[in-house]
């Protein structure tokens, strides 16, 4: 089937069969080896990309799926000044993820600061997608706060 | 270094059909090879040239006649996209026979035994009879028989730990292509100089010709440590034969194996006086590191404390399961960890908290033996000591009791468990001595110094080297110290990070630069000198520096019988640290690991209290292992005693937990 969707920024019109997911759409299609996985489906949550803001697993996601949406991958995401707020949060709380998770988990942490999720139960729900266990939920949560204070700091000095 | 030029225009994307059990004769396999758009490696197509060696241990790259294990690489096939591949790989139309119990080749396990003292005195009376009847009668004198008439308690423990998979599946790709005369190949490997050897011996491209291109990679539980060796040499197989660039999509995982620990310990009143250990492990298919396992895991069984008399025997056996990888440690974090549980066992059997007894076995030194040398154990007592109160230890272990592992009113049982040991660095220096890991220093007519090894870690370590030899030599600026990265001209096979290296090339490398101090005088630059990374005529295998206690509380939930962990302490006591953050990071990512790998969870309410001291001492010792061991070692006793006692193995499951209780209200 044809697929027309805007990743990372690039229009594109791609020829795919229509069960293939995303992750595999990125990596052979498109050449975006941001991230890798192969639990087939079966959560890991490394393979996490942002379609239409919100973080999905992207092994979880069919072709047909991702016909009209935006896709955000870490690739460009790191160029991003969103992308430094939560950088910045992770110095300031001392504690960063581990480089297998660092990808999605930063990619999750944008979509729930993004959608605005304060609530810790919300929070603690929606880190639950990933399965890595390299981070104290904890800490976790005090980036998320951290990340959302600098952003909004930011917004504030440049209005 | 080659540069990583290629072209993917013609590029061929290889995929790996892995086998679907153990002990499977491969009778018929039809991969379609009529259609000439993909090419097919198999043991059949390979013949001889099927057989890689790692670490001595001749492994085969495909399945030769029948599946040694579950996931072995039957055949790979390669196409113009990865699409075909898995088509192709669908497709493929082989027929298993399962093969009949008899007709499997049985394996011998290998053994590695560790005495002192005469164990004798200490065996069981019904053997000692039997050893009376045959020899003792001669070997035993007088004041042996009388001292064999001590009343002795014996305490037994038996900890298992079952086979276990690396939670993370991350996939790699392996890239070869051929430039001119030379073969390249890219991939994310600990052992590059090993990747060369083995490309050079399977294909025509002799060992210089090889050029590999080290990815970035991160492995916890050393992902990469043997799949790696294996995509490389089959990507360089289909490059030679295709005459084209060739990709392979893998996954990269590790395993650990089965490990059963029996401790016997004989108590003359409150002090142990002998020990006899015995462990048992099956590291899967091709138990490749098996000598340098024993030698880690005698290292940590070996108990800080004195004993008169100790016999330990390390025996290891393959199976057909998927080889055994480094898991983070090999064997001392799980040996370390069993050895804890055992130290709890005893101080439980003589009416004792488990702080109190450890605190009264240190002694002031450790004996000597050929693993570890004899290191001062007041920094250990000290540690011990701090976390114990810190966490509230003798209390909490005391209330305990009330419960008994049984669920109450409040719904949950409870357990707090304590660890203490000494960390290890790195491999043994027999296992470097074997690889001859070395380091080639050049002193160039420009007046600077090249220093070409693999054994190059972060930055913090390269500047500390960089100002060893500007000491050394009197250079004035560090431009004039320049480390070579890894390349064709590289001299050792060495992983890339490991803090042993780092340890003992800072010595090596100052007694380099002394030599080289002495050849400017004499000789005419430029000149070179290659010396080890490792000092050969180190007295033990392993060398210590590092000490640590942990104290962990669970909690066991009467309705999902999920074990959670609360509350966690850990002190650590370091020679050297080269950047805080990085290093509170780390222990708290493999504390963190090392209980999910385990079974249990962390609640979002979980509390981690994790502290360090250094020495600044110039000695680098590995926190990694001890991390490991004393998180195995405190979760198990915790989980025993909010058990009341009973024996449970790890991973620790919902119907783990369940049958133990069941078990014990059967037994009642």
């Amino acid at each position: 089937m044809r697929v027309e969707c805007i990743v990372d920024g690039k229009t594109l019109s791609l020829s795919l069969n229509s069960n293939k997911p995303l992750s595999l759409i990125l990596a052979d299609d498109i050449g975006i080896d941001t991230f890798s996985s192969c639990c087939s489906g079966n959560g890991c949550g490394n393979c996490i990309a942002l379609v239409d803001g919100n973080a999905v697993l992207s092994c979880m996601v069919p072709a047909f799926e991702i016909n009209g949406k935006t896709i955000i991958t870490f690739e460009s995401f790191k160029k991003t000044r969103n992308y430094q707020d939560i950088a910045k949060a992770y110095d300031a709380v001392k504690a960063r993820p581990c480089p297998i998770c660092y990808k999605s988990r930063t990619l999750l942490f944008e979509s729930i600061i993004a959608r605005g999720v304060t609530k810790e139960d919300e929070i603690m729900r929606e880190l639950g997608t990933i399965e890595c266990a390299c981070m104290d939920a904890l800490d976790e949560i005090r980036i998320i706060r951290e990340a959302i204070e600098i952003r909004r700091r930011r917004r504030v000095r440049r209005s | 270094m080659a540069e990583t030029t290629f072209s993917r225009l013609n590029m061929r994307y290889g995929l790996i059909y892995h086998a679907c059990d153990a002990n499977m004769a491969v009778t018929d396999m039809d991969s379609d090879e009529a259609d000439k758009s993909r090419f097919v490696l198999s043991a059949e197509t390979l013949g001889d040239g099927n057989y890689i060696r790692i670490f001595g241990e001749k492994i085969p790259l495909f399945s030769p006649s029948v599946t040694s294990y579950k996931g072995e690489a039957v055949f790979a096939v390669f196409s113009s996209d990865y699409e075909t591949s898995a088509i192709a790989r669908r497709d493929a139309k082989i027929n298993f026979q399962k093969l009949e119990e008899g007709d499997k080749v049985e394996s011998v396990p290998k053994r590695d035994e560790y005495s002192f003292g005469n164990m004798l005195l200490f065996q069981e009376e019904e053997e000692n009879e039997r050893k009376e009847e045959e020899s003792t009668e001669e070997t035993l004198s007088e004041e042996e028989r009388n001292q064999k008439k001590r009343e002795l308690k014996k305490i037994s423990t038996t900890y298992v730990l079952e086979r276990c998979t690396s939670p993370d599946f991350v996939v790699f790709k392996t890239t070869a292509w051929i430039d001119g005369a030379n073969l390249h190949i890219m991939v994310p490997s600990e052992y590059p100089d090993l990747i060369r050897r083995n490309v050079s011996e399977i294909t025509s491209y002799k060992f210089e010709r090889v050029i590999i291109h080290p990815l970035e990679y991160h492995a916890p539980n050393d992902e990469y440590f043997y799949i790696p060796i294996k995509t490389a040499c089959i990507a360089a197989l289909a490059a030679e034969r295709l005459h084209l660039p060739v990709e392979i999509r893998e996954s990269a995982r590790a395993e650990r194996g089965w490990l059963k620990y029996d401790f016997t310990t004989y108590l003359d009143g409150e002090k142990p006086v002998a020990s006899r250990i015995s462990v048992e492990a099956d590291l899967g298919r091709y138990p490749y590191l098996w000598r340098e396992f024993q030698r880690q895991t005698m290292a940590a069984i070996i108990p800080p404390y004195h004993l008169e008399a100790l016999h330990v025997e390390v025996s290891v056996k393959d199976s057909e399961t998927m080889p055994s990888s480094l898991f983070g440690s090999l064997g001392y974090s799980e040996a370390l960890g069993a050895s804890e549980v055992h130290t709890s066992d005893i101080a439980k059997a003589i009416g004792k908290n488990p702080l109190e007894f450890r605190l009264q076995l240190f002694d002031e030194k450790r004996k000597f033996t050929d693993f570890m040398p004899a290191v001062d154990n007041s920094e250990l007592k000290n540690i011990t000591k701090s976390v114990g109160g810190k966490s509230y230890f003798e209390r909490k272990w005391y209330s305990s009791f009330l419960q008994n592992g049984e669920f109450g009113l409040i719904g949950k049982l409870r357990g707090t468990g304590i660890a203490s040991g000494i960390g290890i660095s790195g491999f043994s220096t027999t296992f470097v001595t074997e690889n001859e890991f070395q380091a080639l220093l050049t002193y160039t007519q420009k007046d600077t110094v090249q220093i070409n090894s693999s054994a190059f870690s972060h930055g913090t370590a390269l500047k500390y080297w960089k100002r060893i030899i500007m000491e050394e030599l009197g250079l004035e600026s560090d431009n004039q110290v320049v480390f070579l990265p890894y390349g064709p001209d590289t001299k050792d096979s060495g992983p890339k990070v490991l803090s042993r290296f780092i340890c003992n090339f800072s010595e090596q490398l100052r007694t380099g630069a002394r030599r080289l101090k002495q050849l400017k005088e004499s000789e005419k630059p430029p000149f070179s000198l290659l010396i080890d990374v490792e000092n050969k005529f180190s007295p033990c295998e392993f060398d210590s520096g590092s000490f640590g206690s942990m104290v962990m509380e669970v909690e066991i939930s009467e309705s999902s019988l999920d074990v959670v962990v609360t509350r966690l302490w850990a002190d650590f006591s370091l020679e050297s640290v080269a950047e805080e953050e990085r290093l509170m990071n780390a222990i708290k990512q493999h504390i963190l690991r090392k209980i999910s790998v385990l079974g249990a969870k962390l609640s979002p309410k979980s509390k981690m209290h994790v502290t360090f001291s250094h020495r600044s001492s110039e000695n680098v010792a590995a926190i990694t292992e001890l991390v490991k061991g004393l998180t195995v070692g405190s979760l198990s006793n915790a989980i025993k005693e909010a058990l009341g006692g009973r024996e449970i193995t790890l991973p620790v499951t919902a119907e783990k937990i369940r049958f133990a209780l069941r078990e014990k209200g059967e037994k009642k």
